[in-house]
C-alpha cells in the first residue's frame, strides 16, 4: 500500500510539470486522431521521466 | 535466397524508407550549408566552375568557411536528372545512407545493420546534405574493402579526406593504420601509392589559409579533455539532442533511449570478448576533432565514434525476435512522431521562409529590394538556389587573388537591383524600394516612423510570422518637416 503511494506521488510530481499549452499545440501537427496518440499526458510524463533518469548518467 | 539474403534486403529497405520517404520536404526548407552544395553543383554543371568562378574547386570558398567540394560533385549528377530542388541535393546523401546501412550489414551482421538503419542521428544525417555522413560512408567502405582489394581499399580511404574536415584528421591515421596491419599483404607498396597521390592535392590545400579557417576560429583546447568525455556520456547519446537544433530531431539524441540497456550489457560482453582493433581505434581518435572545436557534443564531427558505438550496442542485443519486434516497432512509431515535429518545430531552423521570399524576389525583378542580413549574412546564396540565378551573375563577383586565402565574407552583396545587407535607416527609408526583414530588424514602430507599408508577411510552416516585406514611402517620409533638407530628400525632389 506504501509502495503504491509512492508511485502516486511520484506519478503526480511527474504530471505536475507538464506543459499542457505545447502538448495541445504539438497536437495539432498530426492527422487528427493520431496526434491525440502521440501528444497526451501519457506519453509527455513517460518524456519527463526519461530525461529526468538520463540526466543522472551525464557526465 | 537464404534467410541472411532476406533479413539484409529487409534491412536495406527499411533503412531506405526512413531515409527517402519524404525526403524533399522533410527536414522543410533548405539549410544554407546544403544550398552551398546544390548551387555549385548547378553552377559547376552549367559553367565548369563554382559560384566564384574557379574551375574544379577542392574546397568550396562559400562563406569564407571552405567546406570541401567532394560532396558537390556527387550531387552535380542528380542535380543534372531532377533539377536544382531539395530532393536532388539531398538524394546523394540519403543514398550513402543506405549504403552505409548495407556495408555494415555486411562486415558486421544484421543487429549492427539494423540499429544504423533505425536510430535517429543515422537517419537524420541521411536525409540532408552532409558532407560527415559521406565521410563516415568512404571511411567504412574503404576500410571494409581493405579485407578484399588493398589498393581499391586505400583509394577510397583517401578520397574519404576529402569529404568533411575532420576527415582530414582521421583517413591519413587509419590509412597508417591499415598499412601496418597490412604489412605483409600483396600490393601493399603499389596501395600506399596510390593513396599518397590521391591526397596530394588534399595536403597542398590543407597548407592554405582558408583550409584552415574554420579550425583557426573553432580551435579551443582548454576544454578538450572536458569536451571529449562529453562524446561518452549516456545523456547525450542516448536522451538529450544534439545542442545545435539544425543537427537534431526534437526530443531524441543519436540512439533511441531503450538501446542504452543493451549499450550497458554491449560494455561488460566487450570487455570479455575484445573489440575489433580498427574500431577501438575510430571509438579514441574521432571524438578529438570535435573535442578541440569548443562546441559542446557537435555530433558531425565525431560520426565515426557512433558507428563503433552502434556495434557496442548490437552486441548487447538480444537475438529473439519476441524482443526484436516490439523495439523495432516502437522506434519506427517514435521515429514517426519526431519527423512530424521536425517539420512542424524547426521549420524556420532550416530556412522554409526563403522559398516564399526567393519566389517575392523573383517575381519582383524591375523593382529595387534590399533583404536585411544582418542576423545572417548568407542568406544570397539560398536566393540563388532557390530562383536559380544564372551562375554567371555570382561569377561576376569573382575571387581576387588566391582562392584559398580570403576567409572574410562581406556584409553587403549588391546586384542590379537587390542587395543582401543590414538596412541603412538613415538612406534606405528616403528611396522607394521593398525592405525584407525578419520580426526583430524592423519593428512595428520603426514601420510607422518612416512611413513603411506592410505588403507580405512570411509565415512558417505553421503560419507564425518570421518576415516581413514592407514598401518604402520617400514621398511621406521627405514630407515631414524636419526631413526636408535632407540631402535624400532633394534628390527625390530633382527626379
Amino acid at each position: 500500500m506504501k509502495k503504491a503511494k509512492n508511485i502516486f506521488i511520484i506519478l503526480l510530481f511527474f504530471l505536475s510539470a507538464l506543459d499542457i499549452d505545447r502538448i495541445n499545440t504539438r497536437r495539432g501537427y498530426y492527422p487528427h486522431a493520431v496526434g491525440r496518440i502521440f501528444q497526451n499526458k501519457v506519453t509527455e510524463s513517460f518524456t519527463i521521466i526519461r530525461k529526468k533518469a538520463f540526466s543522472l548518467f551525464y557526465f | 535466397m537464404s534467410k541472411k539474403i532476406v533479413l539484409g534486403i529487409l534491412i536495406v529497405v527499411l533503412a531506405a524508407v526512413l531515409r527517402l520517404i519524404d525526403l524533399g520536404n522533410n527536414p522543410p526548407g533548405v539549410y544554407v550549408d546544403e544550398a552551398v552544395h546544390g548551387y555549385n553543383a548547378y553552377s559547376l554543371l552549367t559553367t565548369g566552375r563554382d559560384e566564384y568562378g574557379n574551375p574544379l574547386p577542392i574546397l568550396l570558398r562559400s562563406f569564407g568557411t571552405y567546406p570541401p567540394a567532394l560532396y558537390t560533385y556527387f550531387t552535380v549528377p542528380v542535380v543534372k536528372l531532377l533539377g536544382l530542388n531539395s530532393l536532388a541535393i539531398r538524394l546523394p546523401s540519403a543514398v550513402l545512407g543506405i549504403l552505409l546501412v548495407a556495408i555494415v550489414y555486411l562486415w558486421f551482421g544484421p543487429v549492427v545493420g539494423l540499429i544504423v538503419a533505425i536510430s535517429p542521428g543515422f537517419i537524420l544525417w541521411s536525409r540532408t546534405v552532409s558532407e560527415p555522413n559521406l565521410g563516415l560512408t568512404l571511411l567504412v567502405l574503404g576500410t571494409f574493402l581493405s579485407l578484399k582489394s588493398l589498393p581499391l581499399s586505400f583509394l577510397i580511404l583517401a578520397l574519404s579526406g576529402y569529404a568533411y574536415p575532420a576527415q582530414r584528421f582521421l583517413a591519413p591515421l587509419t590509412l597508417i593504420f591499415l598499412s601496418y596491419h597490412y604489412r605483409y599483404r600483396k600490393h601493399w607498396l603499389l596501395s600506399i601509392i596510390v593513396a599518397t597521390i590521391v591526397l596530394l592535392p588534399l595536403v597542398w590545400v590543407s597548407l592554405t589559409p582558408g583550409a584552415n579557417s574554420r579550425l583557426i576560429h573553432l580551435f579551443e583546447p582548454a576544454s578538450a579533455a572536458r569536451l571529449y568525455l562529453s562524446y561518452f556520456s549516456p545523456n547525450n547519446l542516448f536522451s538529450r539532442p544534439d545542442p545545435d537544433i539544425q543537427r537534431s530531431f526534437p526530443e531524441v539524441s543519436i540512439f533511441h533511449w531503450w538501446m542504452f540497456i543493451p549499450f550497458v550489457v554491449g560494455l561488460i560482453k566487450s570487455k570479455k570478448t575484445g573489440i575489433l582493433k580498427i574500431l577501438l581505434f575510430w571509438a579514441i581518435l574521432a571524438p578529438v576533432p570535435g573535442a578541440i572545436s569548443g562546441d559542446y557534443f557537435s555530433t558531425l564531427r565525431t560520426l565515426p565514434l557512433f558507428l563503433v558505438l552502434a556495434w557496442v550496442i548490437a552486441k548487447g542485443f538480444p537475438k529473439k525476435a519476441i524482443v526484436i519486434i516490439p523495439l523495432l516497432v516502437l522506434s519506427l512509431v517514435e521515429l514517426y512522431s519526431n519527423m512530424v515535429l521536425l517539420k512542424h518545430e524547426r521549420s524556420s531552423v532550416w530556412n522554409y521562409e526563403y522559398r516564399q521570399i526567393s519566389h517575392f524576389i523573383s517575381s519582383h525583378s524591375q523593382d529595387q529590394i534590399v533583404v536585411d542580413n544582418s542576423r545572417f549574412k548568407p542568406i544570397y546564396i539560398l536566393w540563388a538556389f532557390h530562383s536559380q540565378v544564372s551562375p554567371r551573375l555570382l561569377q561576376s563577383r569573382g575571387f581576387g587573388g588566391n582562392y584559398y586565402s580570403g576567409f572574410d565574407f562581406p556584409d553587403t552583396l549588391a546586384f542590379t537591383n537587390l542587395a543582401f545587407r543590414p538596412i541603412n535607416w538613415r538612406e534606405d527609408v528616403y528611396a522607394r524600394q521593398y525592405l525584407i526583414a525578419d520580426l526583430l530588424a524592423v519593428s512595428d514602430s520603426q514601420a510607422r516612423e518612416h512611413f513603411l507599408t506592410l505588403e507580405d508577411v512570411i509565415t512558417d510552416l505553421n503560419g507564425r510570422p518570421v518576415e516581413r516585406i514592407f514598401l518604402t514611402h520617400p514621398d511621406k517620409k521627405c514630407n515631414v518637416p524636419i526631413n526636408r533638407d535632407n540631402p535624400f530628400c532633394k534628390q527625390i525632389v530633382v527626379q
